[in-house]
């Protein structure tokens, strides 16, 4: 047989071995029911709020299928695969160390490596799986009549796929580190979560020194997938986590490897290098239909004429107007000006100017109280002498309100609690049952 | 005698406690060695150094004159049996065979029969008693026709007949290879083996084939019990574990 082939077979090994293991089972079924939920209450209270848009056209333009839909069946998703997933996954690893079978490599015609790969396979067959689970949702939704932006929803999916990728690479990284499958546990779900505590810790004062770390959190840059903004540098930090968090897991699953503590850290002193890199990229793009997260066209064309800007902010980054601000403005400033500086005034200059945004453009600068789109945009129409035109008063994006009809409530209850599950336990019945052998040499 | 392996100034501790003293010794191909000592004299760090799943502090390992610096390099001669495997629970005999057939590309349908593995195909691993589950890894251990298979305790579950059994396939295999065996069983040990490592606190206190050791340690003819007694025992006399 083939090197190809035998690879193969390993990869096979370890990706039914996985498929047909209780935990796996378990949590796909979980993850089947919560999806199911998530999405029954989504569309519920989408449904519910369509009613009052159907008859104002301008309350309409705020319905929009990924946010008002997907992002909360999503979130199903995401609470179970991050606290459940690592228990299935460490399997990979912690089984062949609890058997002693890790030794049968020494019997394999590859490398330790292969086999480690085979097991990131695996485990990628694995999330890919459990993603799976929210397609239903997405047919149902058509089925109901629903509209599905194509760009958004694949953008959704892929953000989705590449926090698995790191869940798994925490996973498999705890694994390799511990003997013991519920330590490997525990510290995957602890480097989860702090990879999320990062984010809401800022949001305290006394942690106000997470500020810069926040932007690095997990959770923070899954949203830009769930906001429709598809940012090369969010891709990349999510890629390069894992691959970091991978490539520990193969040099501690590697029990004959020397040097691990030199190793670990020139890949931490790589990843660094690399984090500064990807900090420099500022290449995000709206994928939405209704460029929600951008400025209107004469807007657009306007900013794209000015030279840098810099904006110092004169409130404490927690402060309720500089979190509207950011996520109201800045953020779609950064789409189009990339080159912007954003400057947080420090505690002793706060003191006097507390409230203000002072806005430059080259030697100009000019201070506002205000933090509206159009008290800025008068601000910089001053500063730069440049004069911004109308925009046509079309409405070009009008919205997907709609209200569900008819048995929905029964469809979705019927796919996702019976059917799913039910498929769910026939794979595993067929995995698990193997033909009772009978003379093999 | 042609050597394969050889090895020089091994030193191993873990966390700072020495598993092996500066261990010295060469083994010879188509003969099977045994290494013997009490708990914890360091005979399992020595067969993992052999199979290159550990890796010495200081010292070299030479198997066939070429010096083993990675797992990779150590796979090329050497087959493994830990003491410690306990092989997939949840598989059938012929599903595990056919994927370690599969992946691995050794099927040696003559040490297959030998041990009558055609006995338990339908069984799960989980169904078996210690013995079958001991012939099993014993399979996998010879099924690969490398230089040498590192056999840790794989005398553990079997009884006597079977030893004979047993005894006689690896006298057989050993035409073509050589066998590092840890083995604690010292009775069984003086039927298998051609020569000896007595191992103790992480050091060779002996070495040699039984004939050797009889008369250097045991005047009065006694087995390889009394020659390891012996030994191990310091100036005062006094048993040094």
């Amino acid at each position: 047989m083939q090197l190809k082939m035998k690879r193969g077979k390993l990869i096979g090994k370890e990706t039914k071995d996985i498929l047909r293991s209780k935990a796996g089972f378990i949590l796909l079924v979980l993850l089947s029911l919560l999806i199911g939920y998530s999405f029954y209450m989504a569309v519920d209270l989408y449904s519910k709020a369509s009613l009052a848009a159907l008859r104002d056209p301008l309350y309409a333009t705020g319905f929009e299928p990924v946010p008002g839909v997907f992002v909360p069946t999503f979130g199903g998703f995401f609470v179970l695969f991050s606290l459940l997933a690592p228990f299935v996954l460490i399997k990979l690893i912690t089984d062949e160390k609890k058997y002693g079978t890790f030794y049968l490599i020494a019997q394999y015609p590859f490398s330790i490596y292969r086999v480690f790969l085979s097991k990131v396979i695996a485990g990628i067959f694995f999330l890919l799986v459990s993603l799976s689970l929210l397609l239903p949702s997405f047919i149902y939704w058509r089925f109901l009549g629903g509209h599905i932006p194509d760009c958004e929803s694949v953008l959704l999916l892929m953000g989705y796929f590449l926090y698995g990728l790191f869940v798994l690479s925490v996973s498999l990284f705890s694994a390799s580190l511990f003997e013991e499958s519920a330590q490997a546990a525990i510290f995957s779900l602890f480097v989860i979560i702090l990879s999320w505590f990062i984010d809401f810790g800022k949001d305290m004062h006394l942690l106000a020194f997470l500020e810069p770390l926040s932007a690095w959190s997990i959770t923070r840059n899954l949203k830009f997938f769930e906001e429709g903004i598809f940012s090369l540098k969010v891709v990349l930090y999510f890629l390069g986590l894992s691959l970091l968090f991978t490539y520990l897991a193969s040099v501690f699953f590697d029990a004959g490897i020397r040097r691990k503590s030199g190793r670990t850290v020139v890949s931490l002193v790589v990843f660094l290098l690399f984090m500064f890199l990807i900090a420099h990229i500022n290449y995000n793009f709206d994928l939405t239909e209704s460029h929600r997260n951008s400025f209107s066209p004469a807007k657009t064309a306007f900013l794209k004429k000015l030279p840098e800007i810099r904006i110092k902010i004169y409130l404490d980054p927690t402060d309720s107007r500089a979190k509207d601000f950011e996520n109201d403005f800045l953020k779609r400033l950064r789409l189009i000006k990339r080159d912007v500086k954003i400057e947080y005034a420090g505690s002793k200059e706060l003191e006097k100017n507390y409230g203000f945004f002072v806005y430059s453009l080259g030697h100009r600068s000019m201070k506002t109280y205000s933090n509206s789109e159009e008290e800025i945009f008068m601000v910089l129409q001053d500063l730069s002498g440049l004069k911004l035109k109308e925009d046509k008063k079309e409405m070009s994006f009008r919205g997907y309100p709609l209200v569900a009809k008819g048995k929905w409530k029964l469809g979705v209850l019927f796919v996702y609690v019976v059917l799913l599950p039910i498929t769910l336990m026939l794979v595993y019945i067929l995995l698990n049952r193997t033909r009772r052998g009978g003379e093999y040499v | 005698m042609e050597y394969i392996i050889e090895i020089k100034d091994i030193i191993k501790s873990y966390n700072g406690i020495k598993a092996l003293y500066g261990v010295s010794t060469q083994i010879p191909d188509n003969c099977i060695t045994c290494i013997i000592g009490p708990n914890g004299a360091g005979k399992s760090t020595f067969l993992k150094i052999i199979t290159g799943f550990e890796f010495p502090d200081s010292g070299v390992v030479f198997i066939k004159g070429r010096r083993i610096e990675s797992f990779k390099d150590a796979k090329e001669f050497v087959s493994f049996m830990p003491e410690k495997m306990t092989l997939y629970p949840d598989y059938y005999v012929f599903e595990f065979l056919s994927f370690f057939h599969d992946v691995t590309g050794y099927r040696n349908k003559s040490i297959l029969e030998f041990l009558k593995l055609n006995k338990i195909y339908s069984k799960r691993m989980k169904e078996l008693s210690k013995g079958w589950h001991q012939r099993l890894k014993l399979y996998i251990a010879l099924a690969p026709r490398r230089a040498i298979s590192v056999l840790d305790e794989p005398f553990e579950g079997f009884d006597p007949l079977k030893m004979m059994e047993i005894e006689s396939l690896l006298k057989d295999e050993a035409k073509n290879r050589a066998f590092v065996l840890s083995i604690h069983q010292l009775n069984y040990a003086e039927k298998i083996c051609d020569r000896y490592i007595l191992l103790s606190s992480g050091r060779i206190v002996a070495e040699g084939t039984l004939r050797e050791l009889k008369e250097r340690y045991s005047p009065n003819k006694g087995g390889i019990e009394d020659i390891f007694v012996n030994a191990i025992k310091n100036e005062e006399g006094q048993i040094d574990w």
